[in-house]
C-alpha cells in the first residue's frame, strides 16, 4: 500500500471515530449507524456493479436473506447469534455467486440479468409473505437474541457504532487490497471489454463469481448485523434497498473507494431532510435516480477531482 | 374448470397487450420499459377520475386512453429520447435505470395521492349461459377487444408503410437507416402505441376485475415474463405465451393461492431464461 493511501485511510478512520464526539445524542448516533450500514451496502454493490458490471437488482433479497436467517435461526436452534451471522452471510454469498455463475456461464446480457435478478427479488418477497408461520409476513419478526447481550449498561448505539466502524474498515482494507492486486486488474479489464479480457487469458467467469461472492457475503453479513442492531425486521425494509443503493453508488461515483463513502453520507443527509415528507420520499428517490443516471453518471468523486484539479492548475500548485 | 380456462385466456390476452408493447419498445430502441405496467394503472385511474366527475363511462375511457397516449408522448420526448443518445450497453443500462426510476416515481405518486382508488366497469348485461357454462359478458367483451386490438396491431405492422418501417428498424437499425427510415419519430410512435395498449389492458382488467393503484408493478412483471417467454419478434409468440401464462396463472392462483402462483411463474421464467436465452425480444444472446 502506498504511503498516501495509508494516510488517507487513517484520516478517514479518525474522522469516523471522532464523529460521536460531535453527534453524541442517541438519535444522532442512530443516524451515524445507519450511515455505516448504507456505506457498507454501497461498498459491496460497488464491488459487483461498479467493478464487474453485473446488474444485480436483487440486493434487497440478498440483504434480506442474511437478515431473516440471523433473525430466525438462533432462537429455533438455540445457538448464539455470533455463529449464525456467518451462516446467513454465506447463504447470501452462495446464492449471489450461483446467480452470477449461472448468468456469466450462459453469457446473459444485461436485459436478462435485470429480469432474472428482479424475478428472484420478487420470489424472495412472495416467499417471505407466503411463509407466514416462519417469517411473520407483514408483521415482521422481533429479535430477542442481541449479540451485545454482555454489554448491557454500556451505550448500545455507541458500542454498535464502533463495531460497525471496525467492520467498515476491515472491509475498506480488504477492498483496497483486492482492487490493487491482480484481481483488481482483472476487474478493470472485464469492465473495459469482456471479450478482450478473455483473450488475454482472464477467466471472466471466475472473477465475476468472485466479485459476486464477496459482495453478496457482505450483503448477507450486514443484513444479519442490521437485524441484531434493529432488533426488528419486516419485509418492507428490503423493498427499496436497491434504489437507495443505486442512488448512493451513482451519486458518489462507481468504481471508486471514496465514492460510496460520500454517496452514503449524502444519502443519509438527504433522506433525513426528506423525512417530514413521509412515504412520498420514494417518489423523490425515483426522480433522483433518473436525474443522476442522465446527468451525473460519473459521480461526485470524478467531478470533485476535476474541480480541485482545475483549481490547483490555476494556482500553479502541484496535485 | 372450463370457466377458469376461459378466464385465463381472457387474462392472458390482456397480458399479451402489455407484452407486445414491451417487445416493440425494446425492439426499436433497446429500452426495456420497466414502467410499462404503470401506464395501465395511469389509464384506469384517469378514466376513474372522469367517471367520478359524471362523464359517460365510454367517453371517460376514451379520454383516459388519449391522455395516457399524451403522457407517453411527453415522457418519450423528454426522458426516453435522452437515453437514445447513448449507444450499446450504456443505452440498455440507462434505459433500465431510467424506466426503473420512472416506475418507482409513478407508483409512489399514485399510492400516496390516491391509495384507495379502485377502477372497475360494470356492464348492464346478465351472464350468458351456454349449456352448463356461465360466461360473464364482461369477460367476453374484454377478450373480444383484446383480440381486436392485437389483430389491428398485426395489420398495422404488416400492411402499412409505417408498420413495415417499424419492423425494419427492429430487425436491423443500421440497414433500415440506410434505406431511408428515420428511427426517431417511429420510436416515439411505438412508445405511444405501447402506452395506449398498456392503458387499454388496464381498462380491460377493470372489466374482469378491479384495478388498484398498487397493481402496476405486477403488470410490469407479468408483461416482462410474456415478452421473454414469447421469445420472438412476431406478435404471435407474445399472444401465445400471454395466453398460456394467463391460463397457468389463473389456475395456479385458484388452487395454490396468489403467492405460490407468482413464485411458480417466476421460477419458470428463470428456467426459460437460463435454458434458451437466444431469442427473446428479437435480441441475440
Amino acid at each position: 500500500m502506498k504511503k498516501a493511501s495509508i494516510v488517507q485511510k487513517v484520516i478517514i478512520l479518525a474522522v469516523y471515530a471522532l464523529l460521536p464526539i460531535i453527534f453524541s445524542h442517541s438519535y444522532q448516533l442512530r443516524l451515524l449507524n445507519l450511515l455505516i450500514f448504507f456505506t457498507m451496502f454501497t461498498l459491496s454493490s460497488n464491488i459487483i456493479f461498479g467493478h464487474t458490471r453485473q446488474l444485480f437488482l436483487c440486493q434487497g433479497a440478498l440483504v434480506g436473506i442474511g437478515s431473516y436467517i440471523s433473525a430466525i435461526l438462533p432462537e429455533r436452534l438455540g445457538v448464539a447469534p455470533w455463529i449464525i451471522l456467518p451462516v446467513g452471510a454465506l447463504t447470501s454469498a452462495g446464492i449471489g455467486s450461483l446467480i452470477s455463475a449461472v448468468s456469466s456461464i450462459r453469457r446473459l446480457s444485461i436485459i436478462f440479468m435485470a429480469v432474472l435478478t428482479s424475478s428472484f427479488q420478487v420470489i424472495f418477497g412472495e416467499l417471505i409473505l407466503g411463509l407466514r408461520h416462519i417469517t411473520g409476513a407483514d408483521e415482521g419478526i422481533v429479535i430477542r437474541s442481541d449479540i451485545l447481550r454482555g454489554l448491557i449498561g454500556a451505550n448500545r448505539e455507541l458500542v454498535y457504532y464502533y463495531l460497525l466502524i471496525a467492520t467498515l474498515f476491515a472491509t475498506v482494507i480488504i477492498y483496497d487490497k483486492i482492487v490493487n492486486s491482480r484481481v483488481g486488474v482483472a476487474f478493470r479489464c472485464i469492465v473495459e471489454d469482456e471479450i478482450a479480457a478473455s483473450f488475454i487469458g482472464i477467466n471472466v467467469v471466475k472473477y465475476k463469481v468472485l466479485s459476486a461472492f464477496i459482495s453478496s457475503f457482505l450483503f448477507g453479513f450486514m443484513g444479519g448485523l442490521y437485524a441484531y442492531y434493529n432488533l426488528y425486521i419486516c419485509p418492507s425494509m428490503f423493498q427499496n434497498i436497491d434504489v437507495h443503493i443505486l442512488v448512493m453508488l451513482v451519486f458518489g461515483g462507481m468504481g471508486t473507494l471514496t465514492g460510496p463513502l460520500l454517496g452514503a453520507g449524502a444519502f443519509t443527509l438527504i433522506s433525513e431532510l426528506l423525512r417530514p415528507l413521509g412515504p412520498i420520499t420514494t417518489l423523490i428517490f425515483g426522480i433522483l435516480l433518473i436525474i443522476l443516471f442522465l446527468f451525473f453518471r460519473e459521480g461526485l468523486v470524478v467531478h470533485l477531482k476535476r474541480i480541485t484539479g482545475q483549481f490547483f492548475k490555476k494556482h500553479k500548485l502541484c496535485f | 374448470m372450463l370457466e377458469l380456462i376461459i378466464d385465463g385466456i381472457t387474462f392472458g390476452l390482456l397480458l399479451s397487450l402489455l407484452g407486445v408493447g414491451i417487445t416493440l419498445i425494446f425492439g426499436l430502441g433497446e429500452i426495456l420499459n420497466l414502467a410499462h405496467g404503470e401506464f395501465a394503472v395511469i389509464c384506469a385511474m384517469l378514466a376513474l377520475i372522469f367517471m367520478e366527475r359524471g362523464v359517460n363511462t365510454l367517453l371517460s375511457i376514451i379520454l383516459g386512453l388519449l391522455i395516457t397516449g399524451l403522457i407517453g408522448l411527453a415522457l418519450e420526448r423528454s426522458l426516453i429520447s435522452l437515453v437514445y443518445r447513448a449507444r450499446g450497453e450504456t443505452r440498455i443500462l440507462l434505459g433500465i435505470f431510467i424506466t426503473f426510476g420512472l416506475s418507482l416515481a409513478i407508483h409512489s405518486y399514485l399510492v400516496n395521492t390516491i391509495p384507495k382508488a379502485f377502477f372497475s366497469v360494470k356492464l348492464p348485461f346478465e351472464a350468458i349461459r351456454i349449456g352448463g357454462l356461465i360466461i360473464r359478458p364482461s369477460t367476453l367483451l374484454s377478450a373480444v377487444i383484446s383480440v381486436l386490438a392485437l389483430v389491428l396491431l398485426e395489420v398495422f405492422l404488416k400492411k402499412t408503410y409505417t408498420g413495415k418501417a417499424i419492423r425494419a428498424i427492429a430487425q436491423d437499425e443500421m440497414d433500415a437507416q440506410l434505406c431511408g427510415v428515420n428511427p426517431a419519430p417511429l420510436r416515439t410512435l411505438v412508445f405511444i402505441l405501447g402506452a395506449v395498449m398498456a392503458g387499454l389492458a388496464g381498462i380491460l382488467y377493470g372489466l374482469i376485475a378491479t384495478v388498484a393503484v398498487i397493481i402496476g408493478v405486477d403488470f410490469t412483471l407479468l408483461a416482462l415474463i410474456v415478452a421473454i417467454v414469447g421469445g420472438v419478434r412476431s406478435i404471435y409468440g407474445n399472444i401465445l405465451s400471454g395466453v398460456i401464462l394467463g391460463i397457468v396463472h389463473t389456475i395456479a392462483s385458484f388452487f395454490l393461492g396468489a403467492y405460490l402462483s407468482l413464485v411458480i411463474l417466476l421460477s419458470v421464467t428463470i428456467i426459460i431464461i437460463l435454458t434458451r436465452p437466444e431469442g427473446i425480444l428479437g435480441e441475440k444472446g
